[in-house]
């Protein structure tokens, strides 16, 4: 700790000296700001011509240029801008305003800290997405709107419909065990993403949204997505997966902005599972039955989604004081009937300079209100989906929409679902929906306060505080005669309160200084605390009086509940970061942190170092190039992140059984030599233009990461579930390209991009030398058998091992064979059956490849936007068409029947005897239900059309649209949407479909106003 | 000098932000968790592990495998993998052996480190550990035990015989240390209401472990055993006083919850019929009355065995007759006359045979607050067949075994006497019911309507045991591959039969 007061102490050493020296020019200086459309430029170069004078602008745009004399030319440039020419004749003050360069695009970057820098001085890969790209399709997460523009991200929608929690993951899985989702950064400062995006399987819990998800998509000006750890150094070890970082929106100087917008989209279920109502129901909850003419269609229990988005903002300001006030609502009603996502978003925002403009105040407000009802993702629990798609087709479905009918006896309404619960909880799926009540409110206080000083004009200090708190009431009401295994007699109640806190501050100093023409150092040197704290509490049980829904009603006496959860993780941190730059085409970057953890208490590491290092040099400014290869720059780098493992892991204590009310020891096999985890990677890259109309960037990059935590299995023999082992090499290589070009033709402009992923992910070591803590011996682990993806014995498995991918699957089961090589048949019975073997691998869940491409043409005010996007390679596995195949419901179950049967060895067998052996109730045997997960779609489609401006006077901007996302599925040969995850919070349960809510097309319209 | 101050302040304001990790030990504490794990707070839940309460466990152990035991049957098909149909699948089937070895040993390890292996705690510990371990064995076949030990990652399995052997010694060890303890301390109860058996009284865990060791000791013909266990200072459980009744505490009944609430358990068909020829006194106080058609306040019970129903059809079969506040049975007083009237028969130990099966059926008219009236001088009524069953079919049953002792014979039919009334007696206890019924034969359980184990189990004779967790297969490999060839004595399949099974 001391070290951070050593490196600002050194920092104020240097400031002195020049400040000193500045005070003794001879000639007059000028002061002033380099500002564009969108606020003040950083790094924007101003010179006198022909003179020795010269400088840079510093975080907020500002300069001050010395020995200037009435008569000089001054000159401010901006890669990416028109340079302005200024003649000075003794102005005191000079405020430029740089204008894009056209057909020059992504030469301005906002980078790690959420300042602007020039895109040749960094040595790793940044992409910029615009606001209009994110806003021009609207989602109740924006996350989704993401998908398909930038290279090297995975982007999985959560499948439970209008806001639900997503997963991304940039450059491939890193962690066996730890979350590697990418850390969202909002203006510079990390946010905590708490994600109720579950972890899967048949009995997973109810699934809701995810922070991120707060966001309006409205009050962001700018998004850039690291894909790779090069952030770390300035947010922590979670930046290792990668960082999406949002820059919002700011007042704007001396003007006023009135913007007022309308997205309305209206959801239509697709890709429902295809299934059949020609053969009707033949005991209890099957369709085996005869030929019939049934009427039953699934698809009428699904509604027309709707989702509004409606906000309003108003951007306004003087030079010194700037202010953005938005207000922003989100209304969703989902497909699924009864399931709601509603948001309400306030932000206001100050920015404010004074004291003779050495000091800048920021300050931002945002409350939130969100409320997501009946969400339904997967699974049997609290899903109406198992009933509704496995419904006896001889039977009437009218008589399952009068849903509750009167209880004489106890006078309320009873559930009306005469079949039971089978194998998947089965309910009636209105009462699901309207009386298993599963609610989440949020409020959601979000205050930042920033105060940057000017000290020089090459030295600003800035220090950051945020506030990010969230408040939770979760409930589930579960009314009398909901299914007993969730509720009692007279019905049940769970009622809980989290909270979560979040307080973040630091301390950066922040150098931009030119020595000489010919070098240029720009460093930040900082420090940060990030406290986060959970707390939970609530109860649940049965209840005494029926649908009583009051805590004071909860039957205390048994089944009672109660809750409590809490942690409160810390860490500390001293970063610094330095660009050293030699002539505007070389550029050296070295950065460092250390950060104390409070997970690593209990070790003997208190806190871990992390370096990195990266060249970039343009390669243009270096060597005459052809007049048509406009840019060139080459960068490398190398980062080392480390990361702490989970709170608890070297302390661990008795856990609690809520249902017992009693204690026990933790089932995992302690460890208390734990390591913290090391992602060591290097990328290098190429970012080239020709023509000043075409782009091209290219990374190539790998990562290794070590030291990972790993849950062993263990056999129950041992007492334990697993052993926390701790070792392991995993390898993801890959490449990202991005191919842009844009044109135009009179007025009509074509813009279009294209980006490519590709990634490797090898297991390169497992566990070797891992520590037997018993023998003492070295032990070797060659494999893990990870999630079943379903039920065990049937459903596939992923099994780590050394060579493999962290998402191989395998099967266990197949079709049993004679010595000849025909299918066993019993001879009594006529049966096939299903013989167990040796796990074999078929595939790997993560595709290899992804592609995006948008394209927006214009031409005097229509505006035509088209994504499309692409994954090829990867599998799926669809449990719910073996189940739906087993109960005599699908399609392929009466196709099968239509044509008599399945020919096996010499003869037929019907083809209720074949899918009740290759498929169970709970899944078919992995060996039959694994699908290709490769699908190109068009992912969004809009066309909006600005009305000509001087029918208002030019006083007014009115667009009007009509947009469209997720609009043709071009292919796809799985059963459901490949890309949906059903649980975003697993490393492992991902491309799994049990009950998956179907994937929705979406169409509907935009207006935006500005005045 | 105002820039010197200036820097200085600054370097204070980063000095002050990264201050100091003394807290963070603080902070890595789970806080709503002690710091000490004590004897006295995992031995409750290991008891737990002896009869699961847990709705859910309960239903996996008792609920499910106790179909192959006659006491119950389940409503719901579950979409057609099921134990009495022999085709369960591979996850539930080894729900039984992780949960109790997950429960008992973490808990074990901790008693003890915490005891230095010594102690009343560790003979609670070790007592528990015995009595769940041997269900557990009986179900299963040899499982990892005496070489079971904290941070063994790969644990060889028990030779079968070896395994009760030390199953025994344990017991009585452990008897005998609770036996002195409640001698020399008769009012202390260490455990307190965390001991939902017995409150904490040692003196009648003495009791139980004793007399489970006399029920391990007659199920492999330990002859020296239970002559030892009979002499045991600590006694058995010999009146109902002492049985061994374990309270839901915080949860429910789970019998009631499956049935009565969840609509998924029934009785079983053989005890119904067995004691509805038998004009069983109890049945009012074990069964609820049916409600199916033909069978309209009648005692009936549902068969178990077929593959597919409606589970809505099966909902009017009796249930077991408990509320949400009843206790489970773990061992009764009754029992231990039935391990002594056949340890009597087979001239292990003095005493009359018939004196002591008569005994138990009085002690369990007696638990059950009926009055046995002529019950035990029947001389002429047998068990019935399913009759009248137009849902799930009937059942023709051959035996013709009476209740009055004299009414049979031959030691064959007297030992079937004492099995058939013990069957009843330790109701609801299909675990046991199941596995004495694989030892000795009895009592009469219908065979499976629908054997869907693709010719593997004998429909005739039934399931033999369960075969092992697949995660031993996988994560204990050489051991589990070593019990299979050399302790198991047949391949790892439900068809096996244990070595102190009945082999025809």
């Amino acid at each position: 700790m001391c070290c951070a007061t050593a490196l600002l102490a050194v920092i104020g050493a240097v400031a002195t000296a020049p400040a000193a020296y500045a005070q003794g020019g001879g000639n007059s200086s000028v002061k002033g700001t380099v500002t564009d459309a969108m606020g003040p430029v950083v790094g924007a170069t101003v010179i006198v011509k022909n003179g020795t004078s010269g400088t840079t602008t510093t975080s907020d745009g500002s300069f001050v240029l010395n020995n200037v004399k009435p008569g000089d030319v001054i000159a401010v440039s901006f890669v990416g801008y028109k340079t302005e020419e200024i003649p000075y004749a003794g102005q005191t003050r000079l405020d430029v305003t740089l204008t894009e360069e056209s057909q020059t695009m992504n030469a301005v970057v906002v980078t790690a800290l959420g300042i602007k820098r020039q895109e040749k001085a960094l040595a790793y890969n940044v992409q910029q997405v615009k606001a209009e790209d994110i806003t021009a399709v609207k989602d109740a997460n924006f996350v989704n709107s993401l998908v398909g523009k930038v290279a090297g991200v995975t982007i999985n929608s959560g499948a439970g419909g209008s806001g639900a929690s997503t997963r991304v993951v940039m450059r491939g899985m890193k962690s066996l065990e730890k979350n590697n989702a990418a850390l969202y950064v909002i203006d510079g400062i990390p946010m905590y993403n708490r994600s109720f995006g579950g972890e899967g399987g048949a009995m997973a819990d109810q699934v809701g949204s995810e922070s991120a998800a707060d966001i309006n998509p409205e009050d962001i000006e700018s998004i850039s997505m690291l894909t790779g750890p090069s952030a770390a150094a300035l947010y922590g070890s979670d930046a290792a997966n990668g960082v999406i970082l949002i820059t919002t929106k700011r007042g704007a100087e001396e003007k006023t902005v009135v913007t007022v917008s309308n997205s309305t989209m209206f959801s239509t279920v697709t890709r429902l599972p295809e299934m059949q109502n020609r053969y009707g129901t033949s005991d209890g909850v099957y369709s085996w039955g005869d030929a019939q003419r049934g009427t039953f269609d699934p698809a009428s229990f699904f509604n027309t989604g709707t989702n509004i988005i409606n906000s309003v903002s108003l951007s306004t300001g003087t030079k010194k004081n700037q202010t953005y006030i938005s207000v922003s609502t989100t209304n969703a009603a989902d497909i699924i009937p009864e399931s709601k996502y509603d948001r309400y978003n306030f932000s206001a925002r100050n920015t404010t300079t004074f004291a003779k403009d050495k000091l800048t105040f920021d300050f931002g407000a945002n409350f939130i209100i969100q409320n997501d009802r009946n969400m339904v993702s997967q699974g049997t629990y609290y899903n109406p989906l198992p009933s509704l798609y496995l419904f006896p087709r001889g039977d009437d479905f009218d008589e399952i929409r009068l849903f509750e009918r009167w209880d004489n006896n106890n006078g309320y309404m009873a559930q009306y679902w005469p079949y039971g619960p089978g194998a998947h909880n089965l309910q009636n799926p209105y009462w699901i929906q309207k009386r298993m009540k599963r609610e989440t409110d949020k409020r959601r206080y979000l205050l930042n306060a920033s105060l940057k000083w000017q000290v020089t004009d090459w030295l600003d200090v800035t220090g950051r505080v945020r506030v990010d708190n969230s408040e939770y009431r979760i409930t589930k009401k579960l009314y009398a005669t909901t299914l007993e295994t969730f509720a009692g007699k007279s019905g049940g109640l769970t009622d809980q309160t989290q909270t979560d806190r979040t307080f973040y501050g630091d301390v950066m100093a922040n150098i931009n200084k030119t020595f000489g023409d010919d070098w240029s150092l720009s460093a930040q040197v900082g420090a940060s605390i990030n406290n986060q704290r959970y707390e939970m509490m609530g109860n649940a049980g049965d209840l005494n009086i029926p649908n009583l829904f009051s805590t004071l009603n909860l039957n205390t006496t048994s089944n009672f509940k109660t809750m409590q959860k809490g942690w409160h993780d810390q860490t500390q941190s001293i970063f610094a970061n330095v660009e050293l730059g030699w002539k505007s085409m070389l550029y050296l970057t070295v950065t460092g942190r250390n950060e104390w953890a409070s997970q690593l208490a209990y070790t003997s590491n208190s806190s871990f170092f992390y370096p990195s290092v990266g060249l970039s040099g343009v390669i243009s400014n270096m060597v005459e190039m052809p007049k048509w290869f406009s840019f060139l720059k080459v960068r490398a780098s190398y980062t080392q992140v480390a990361s702490a493992f989970n709170r608890y892991l070297s302390n661990p204590r008795a856990v609690y059984n809520e249902q017992s009310h009693g204690w026990e020891a933790p089932s995992t096999y302690p460890n208390d030599n734990l390591k913290p985890e090391d992602t060591k990677s290097w990328e290098v890259g190429v970012n080239a233009r020709f023509l000043n109309k075409i782009n091209l960037d290219v990374t190539y990059y790998r990562s290794n990461t070590y030291n990972q935590l790993i849950y062993m299995p263990l056999a129950a023999s041992t007492g334990y579930e697993n052993y926390l082992a701790q070792t392991g090499n995993i390898q993801n290589e890959g490449v990202e390209v991005s191919l842009g070009y844009n044109n135009k033709w009179g007025d009509f402009l074509w813009s279009t991009n294209a980006t490519y992923s590709y990634n490797d992910n090898k297991i390169i070591e497992l566990a070797h030398g891992m520590l037997n803590p018993l023998t003492g011996r070295y032990e070797d682990m060659l494999e893990i058998r990870k999630n079943w993806l379903g039920e065990s014995g049937v459903a596939p498995q992923v099994i780590l091992r050394e060579g493999g991918s962290m998402s191989d699957i395998y099967i266990n089961h197949e079709i049993a064979r004679d010595g000849n090589g025909d299918i066993l048949i019993n001879p009594t019975t006529g049966d096939i059956s299903i013989k167990e073997i040796a796990p074999k691998k078929v595939g790997q869940l993560a595709a290899k490849h992804n592609l995006g491409w948008s394209n927006n043409f214009a031409w005097k005010g229509i505006d035509l936007g088209v994504v499309f996007t692409a994954r090829i390679g990867g599998v799926t596995y669809s449990a719910t068409q073996g189940i739906l195949d087993y109960y005599g419901v699908s399609e392929a179950s009466a196709a099968l029947r239509d044509r008599g049967g399945i020919p096996v060895n010499y003869g037929t067998l019907s083809a209720q005897k074949y899918y009740q052996k290759i498929a169970t109730a709970r899944g078919g045997h992995g060996a039959y239900y694994i699908y290709d997960a490769t699908n190109v779609r068009l992912q969004e489609l809009s066309l909006n059309y600005t009305l000509p401006q001087k029918w208002f006077r030019n006083k007014a901007k009115l667009t009007v649209g009509f947009v469209a996302k997720n609009l043709w599925m071009i292919y796809c040969k799985a059963p459901f949407d490949p890309e949906l995850s059903s649980a975003t919070g697993s490393n492992y349960y991902q491309g799994v479909d049990y009950f998956m809510l179907p994937s929705t097309r979406n169409i509907g319209f935009n207006v935006k106003l500005q005045f | 000098m105002k820039k010197i101050i200036k820097y200085s302040l600054l370097s204070l304001m980063a000095g002050g932000i990264v201050a100091c990790t003394g807290n963070f030990e603080e902070y890595n504490s789970d806080r709503y968790a002690p710091a000490n794990i004590t004897p006295d707070i995992v031995l409750p839940t290991m008891i737990n592990a002896i009869l699961y309460t847990q709705q859910n466990d309960a239903q996996m152990v008792e609920g499910m495998i106790g179909q192959l035991g006659g006491h119950f049957s389940q409503t719901n098909r579950w979409g057609g993998q099921n134990f009495d149909t022999y085709n369960q699948s591979e996850g539930w089937n080894q729900e039984f052996y992780k949960l109790t070895f997950r429960d008992i040993y973490g808990n074990y390890f901790k008693v003890q480190q915490y005891t230095d292996n010594a102690g009343h705690w560790m003979a609670m510990a070790n007592l528990v550990r015995a009595a769940a371990m041997a269900r557990v064995s009986d179900t299963y076949g040899p499982i990892p035990y005496s070489q079971v030990k904290n941070g063994m990652m790969y644990v060889p399995y028990d030779d079968h015989r070896e395994f009760y052997k030390t199953i025994i010694a344990d017991l009585e060890a452990a008897a005998t240390t609770l036996y002195s303890y409640s001698q020399e301390l008769p009012d202390s109860r260490p455990l307190g209401s965390g001991d939902l058996i017995y409150g904490g009284d040692y003196a009648l865990w003495a009791r139980f472990a004793n007399s489970m060791a006399l029920r391990v000791a007659v199920r492999t013909a330990d002859e020296a055993a239970v002559q030892a266990i009979v002499a045991h200072p600590a006694g058995l459980i010999e009146s109902n006083a002492h049985n061994a009744m374990k309270d839901p505490g915080a949860e429910s009944n789970p019998y009631y919850l499956h049935s009565a609430s969840w609509g998924e358990l029934r009785v079983n068909a053989a005890i119904v019929d067995y004691m509805n020829g038998y004009n069983d006194p109890r049945r009012s106080a074990y069964f609820t009355l049916a409600s199916i058609s033909g069978h309209n306040r009648q005692y009936y019970g549902m068969p178990s065995g077929h593959a597919s129903y409606t589970m809505s059809t099966a909902q009017g079969y009796s249930m077991p007759n408990f509320t949400a506040t009843s206790k489970q049975p773990v061992f009764t007083a009754a029992e231990t006359q039935f391990l002594l009237a056949e340890a009597a028969l087979r001239g292990w130990i003095a005493g009359d045979a018939k004196t002591f099966y008569e005994r138990g059926i009085e002690l369990s008219m007696e638990q059950w607050g009926v009055s046995a009236g002529s019950y035990i001088t029947d001389a002429t009524s047998t068990p019935s067949s399913h009759t009248g069953d137009t849902f799930l079919g009937n059942y023709s049953r051959q035996t013709t075994v009476k209740i009055a002792w004299n009414a049979e014979s031959t030691t064959e039919k007297h030992l079937e006497q004492i099995i058939t009334q013990k069957w009843i007696a330790i109701y609801p206890n299909p675990i046991e019911g199941w596995a004495e019924y694989r030892r000795t034969g009895y009592p009469e359980l219908a065979p499976a309507v629908d054997n869907l184990s693709d010719g593997v189990v004998s429909s005739a004779r039934g399931a033999r045991r369960l075969f092992y967790p697949l995660d031993e297969r996988d994560y204990n490999t050489t051991n589990y591959q070593q019990a299979v060839s050399n302790l198991l004595g047949g391949p790892d399949t439900q068809a096996t039969d244990l070595f102190w099974a009945k082999k025809n």
